[in-house]
């Protein structure tokens, strides 16, 4: 350091030096007696210094009030809200539309009730009850918004509700004439798919203010005029100029719990966009909230009415949910950003057991203490084609019911089928996950490890033993629900041939045996009897509809031939005792060797965990039908005959890491299907069934060693051959070439369909990384199978979302 | 879900800033926004005015005319805070331009010698304030922020809009000069 020394003696006298600066000049005053005396010649010029007469703590009684009143008089009205800034755009001013001789706009309105107390001031203001605020026209019209015209025409009927207050007479006496209009505009705007540019409001505010300036006092805007300007408006809207984004700084987070419980008691305002960035922009404008987004445009497909008899406040976080976006609390300021990412190896302080009971998935392992992960293999894709159900049907699924392994497998594997003497093959892949984010994204990837069955070829399959239990209680006579089952079963035994044995039984009330066990060559003969037997009637008597099947099926056993219990329901009366009966039922078919599978028809039931734990007994697989469509697409694929041959029996997987390359690991969904690692050679344990031609994928995110070299670690499978009823293992490396250094678009769609499960039940996964659905969306763009059907749901969970998700 | 909300955090106390005070005052003429403006900043505003001129009356004039500026230009000021929530840099800078002009225009004029007047105690004050007064209007603010007021550095620093280090230049300068005083002189040989 090249000071003067003097200098370094000052800053030393005032504790301003480093500690290393400070020890240097310690030994030099140690040292130096001159340098002793310098110091104490300038300790006693500051020690004199600070006899210094003081400065007056605050101004005089008299010099507060002169200035308080200076203040006073130097208050000038203050000009238009953002006048300046938009000044530009004036001349590109929006659609202003022709009314009599006056001109309306559409128009945001301010009505912020003691006029627009600021978001710092929350708490004492409970408004929603109050009169229209005391200066309400100045308020209002503030701003104006310019959109194409078939945006404008709903924007302007929201507007109307909202303009004219609920003390407005006129406005209620109008109610529903707009409640009207507003339904033809909004259908005539629902086939728009244009963007709404966020900020394009602005451009007409200049023009807007000064013709409501005009207008002030003329608060009467009648509905009538109103409606009539719906009317009227033709005129397209202007080039859009470039939008200038508003930017801020990240600021500390605050939990949502506070920050809801805050904004509970801001006041209701209305909010007059059907995007919801748009909307979230003017609300955060009413309320001086500084706005960050993360994505600045969201498709209009997204938008969704506003909730009515919400709090301002939650719609603030609803909208800013809906954006993909966080608000936090900043010394009284809401401010919106994108969440953070957390680091997904972060237990909370938590061993693996209790975060595991917290959260509902086991944390990523360390796999310097835990290498293994050790499974039971599934190659159900039910929980996928149920939550696709659910949401062609506009509700969101139940997340307790999602299984992301269920996802993941609905992505097909086009690998290699086996070659001959195996049933299976192993495949696995890696690379980099597209949604890695937080502070290991640079380092975390996707590993998919699965297998894929043989395909047995038509001459090649054994012979088919079935029994069908058909569900004819009442609840299968909604709509549609017996002609799925009819498609899919007439499918099935179209294909079938002499060697085959089918039986049918039914159950409502009671079990009944429709048609006892003929060959698979009489279709004709099985069709009558389902049409017979569908005569939806009564309560569901599961337990005895099974007992009955699997009695049936113990007749039909044989060691050379496949057994399988076709059970078809809607699943509606799976429940309780009822279930446990049924559960047990079903596990007697197992010391037959048949095994289950659950026909899911018509829209499936709100928790599926029944369903699941039912064909988890009857060692079988479940499949989902909501509609006719997919029991056409199914009969063409999982139940060809050959695929219902069960190819293995208690297949399990166990992955080993190698610590070297690889040092935490987690396994997306399998929660309930988690081994230990002592099952993986114990062949006692029952685990899954795969059928032939099937895949079961199983996709890992794992957190890879800096610097780290050598195989990312060996993946096994072991499963009872049924046809050869031996015990196989196959046992693969995964060499560390298998990580490419881009994602291969199959590991893509894999990474989509497990993100779009994660976030949709909202689980931990989700609280690490919350990425938008519509981030899910975009990033399926181009990717193939089932990457369209995953963008779609992520749009529709898009629209869907809670309101306002307070986790624990 | 949406109501789902533990209403017992409300008791978080909730500051509101500086720019929304002003804020408040400019958009709904609110006096008691600005008055609490005041109330913030005035015992550091006058702390720095005082350190520059040394005369209360003038750094509370000094005070006042800052108040009045940020009403004059509240728009400009707001416009321009971004992401700040403090308004004391701004006062600050403008107490001080204000005090350090006073200054100048009343060179070559001697300053006024009453500070030891209304206080009794500070007999030999007066000389001392003289040494202080010849300094230059920097060196005087940074030496009487620090060693009267005691302020760190990077708190003289900020007050007076240098960074740290210059203020350690500073105040080693002034030093140097105040010791050459003889005031002060006589008091370290003591």
């Amino acid at each position: 350091m090249n000071r003067d020394p003097a200098e370094i003696l000052t800053a030393y006298a005032d504790g301003e030096l480093s500690e290393a600066e400070r020890v240097r000049v310690e030994a030099a005053l140690e040292a130096d007696p001159a340098l002793r005396g310098e110091l104490a010649a300038i300790r006693a010029a500051q020690d004199a210094l600070r006899t210094l007469p003081q400065a007056p703590p605050v101004l005089s009684p008299e010099a507060r009030q002169r200035l308080l009143a200076g203040v006073e008089r130097a208050w000038t009205r203050p000009p238009r809200r953002r006048l300046r800034r938009l000044l530009p755009y004036a001349v590109a001013a929006g659609v202003l539309l022709a009314i009599g001789g006056g001109i309306l706009t559409t128009s945001t309105v301010h009505y912020l009730a003691p006029e627009g107390e600021p978001a710092c001031e929350v708490p004492p203001v409970r408004i929603a009850s109050v009169e229209p605020p005391p200066r309400r026209n100045q308020a209002a019209g503030a701003a104006s918004i310019a959109l194409p015209l078939q945006d404008m025409r709903s924007e302007q009927l929201e507007m109307l509700q909202a303009l004219d207050l609920p003390a407005d007479e006129a406005a209620r006496e109008g109610d529903s004439r707009i409640a009207k209009g507003r339904e033809e505009a909004i259908s005539e705007t629902e086939s728009a798919n244009a963007f709404l540019a966020i900020g394009a409001g602005g451009r007409a505010r200049q023009s807007a203010d000064e013709k409501k300036e005009r207008r002030a006092g003329d608060k009467q805007t009648t509905v009538d005029e109103l409606t009539r300007s719906i009317v009227n408006a033709v005129k397209p809207a202007p080039a859009r100029p470039a939008i200038q984004e508003p930017r801020l700084p990240a600021i500390p987070a605050q939990t949502p719990t506070v920050l809801a419980s805050r904004l509970a008691n801001i006041a209701p305002a209305p909010i007059l966009a059907r995007d919801p960035v748009q909307r979230l922009l003017n609300l955060a404008e009413n309320y001086e909230l500084p706005v960050e987004l993360p994505q600045r445009r969201l498709p209009l497909a997204t938008a969704l009415p506003i909730a009515p008899g919400l709090s301002a406040g939650e719609q603030v976080v609803m909208l800013a949910n809906r954006a993909g976006a966080q608000v936090v609390l900043d010394h009284g300021r809401l401010a919106m950003r994108a969440p953070a990412a957390l680091d997904p190896t972060d237990r909370l302080g938590m061993d693996a057991a209790a975060f595991a009971a917290a959260w509902g998935s086991p944390p990523m392992t360390v796999v310097a203490q835990d290498p293994g992960l050790t499974f039971a293999l599934d190659a159900d894709t039910a929980s996928f084609d149920s939550a696709r159900a659910e949401l062609d049907a506009g509700r969101l699924p139940d997340p307790a019911s999602l299984r992301p392994e269920h996802f993941v497998n609905a992505v097909p594997a086009d690998y290699p089928r086996p070659t001959a003497g195996e049933a299976f093959a192993l495949f696995a892949e890696a690379g980099p996950s597209p949604f890695a984010r937080g502070p290991l994204a640079a380092r975390q990837a996707l590993v998919a490890v699965g297998v894929v069955g043989r395909d047995a070829a038509a001459g090649e399959r054994r012979p088919l033993h079935l029994v069908v239990a058909l569900d004819t209680s009442g609840s299968m006579a909604a709509p549609g629900t017996m002609d799925i089952a009819r498609i899919a079963l007439d499918g099935l035994f179209s294909r079938l041939d002499a060697r085959d044995r089918v039986a049918v039984t039914a159950f409502g009330e009671r079990a009944r045996v429709v048609q006892p066990a003929i060959g698979g060559d009489r279709q004709d003969r099985l069709m009558q009897a389902l049409r017979q037997s569908a005569q939806p009637d009564g309560a569901t008597n599961l337990a005895e509809g099974i007992a009955l099947a699997i009695q049936v099926a113990r007749e039909m056993a044989d060691p050379d031939a496949a057994l399988r219990v076709v059970l078809v329901t809607d699943g509606a009366a799976i429940a309780g005792p009822e279930e446990a009966e049924a559960r047990v039922r079903a596990s007697a078919l197992r010391a037959s060797g048949g095994s289950l599978l659950l026909l899911g028809v018509g829209s499936p039931p709100a928790d599926t965990r029944a369903l699941d734990s039912l064909v988890a007994a009857g060692d079988g697989q479940r499949l989902h039908l909501g509609g006719a469509a997919e029991a056409r697409a199914v009969v063409d694929g999982a139940l060809l005959p050959g695929r219902l041959d069960v190819l293995a029996r208690d297949a399990k997987a166990q992955v080993q890491w190698n610590p070297e390359r690889v040092t935490h690991a987690r396994l997306v969904g399998y929660e309930r299907r988690r081994l230990d690692h002592g099952a993986f050679r114990d062949d006692r344990v029952d685990a899954g069934e795969l059928a032939a031609a099937t895949t079961a994928t199983a996709l890992f995110e794992v957190v890879l060693a800096e610097g780290g070299s050598g195989p990312l670690g060996t993946a096994s499978v072991r499963y009872v051959d049924t046809r050869r009823g031996a015990v196989r293992e196959l046992a693969h490396a995964l060499p560390g070439s298998l990580l490419a250094a881009q994602a291969s678009p199959r590991l893509r769609t894999l990474a989509c369909a497990a993100e779009l499960a994660e976030q949709l039940r909202g689980s931990w996964w989700a609280n690490v990384r919350p990425i938008p659905f519509a981030a899910i969306a975009a990033a399926c763009d181009g990717l193939p199978a089932p990457a369209d059907t995953l963008a779609r749901m992520a749009r529709q969970a898009d629209g869907l979302r809670p309101l306002l998700e307070v986790r624990p | 879900m949406a109501r789902n909300v533990d209403p017992s955090v409300d008791a978080v106390p909730f500051p509101v800033c500086d720019v929304d005070l002003l804020r408040r005052w400019r958009r709904h003429a609110e006096s008691g926004a600005f008055a609490e403006l005041v109330d913030r900043h005035q015992a550091d505003l006058l702390r720095v005015a005082h350190a520059i001129t040394g005369d209360a009356g003038q750094a509370e004039d000094a005070v006042q005319e800052s108040f009045l500026s940020l009403c004059r230009e509240a728009d400009a000021v707001l416009a321009a805070a971004g992401e700040r929530r403090s308004l004391g840099g701004w006062l600050c800078a403008v107490v001080r331009n204000r005090c350090i002009d006073d200054l100048r225009r009343r060179h070559p004029q001697p300053l006024p010698d009453q500070i030891a007047q209304p206080q009794p105690a500070a007999a030999d004050a007066g000389s001392l304030w003289e040494a202080v007064a010849a300094l230059p209007p920097l060196e005087r603010a940074a030496v009487v922020l620090r060693y009267r007021d005691q302020l760190d550095y990077r708190a003289v620093a900020e007050r007076l809009g240098k960074s740290v280090s210059h203020v350690g230049v500073i105040l080693h300068q002034a030093m140097q000069r105040l010791r050459e005083h003889p005031r002060l002189r006589s008091e370290a040989a003591s």
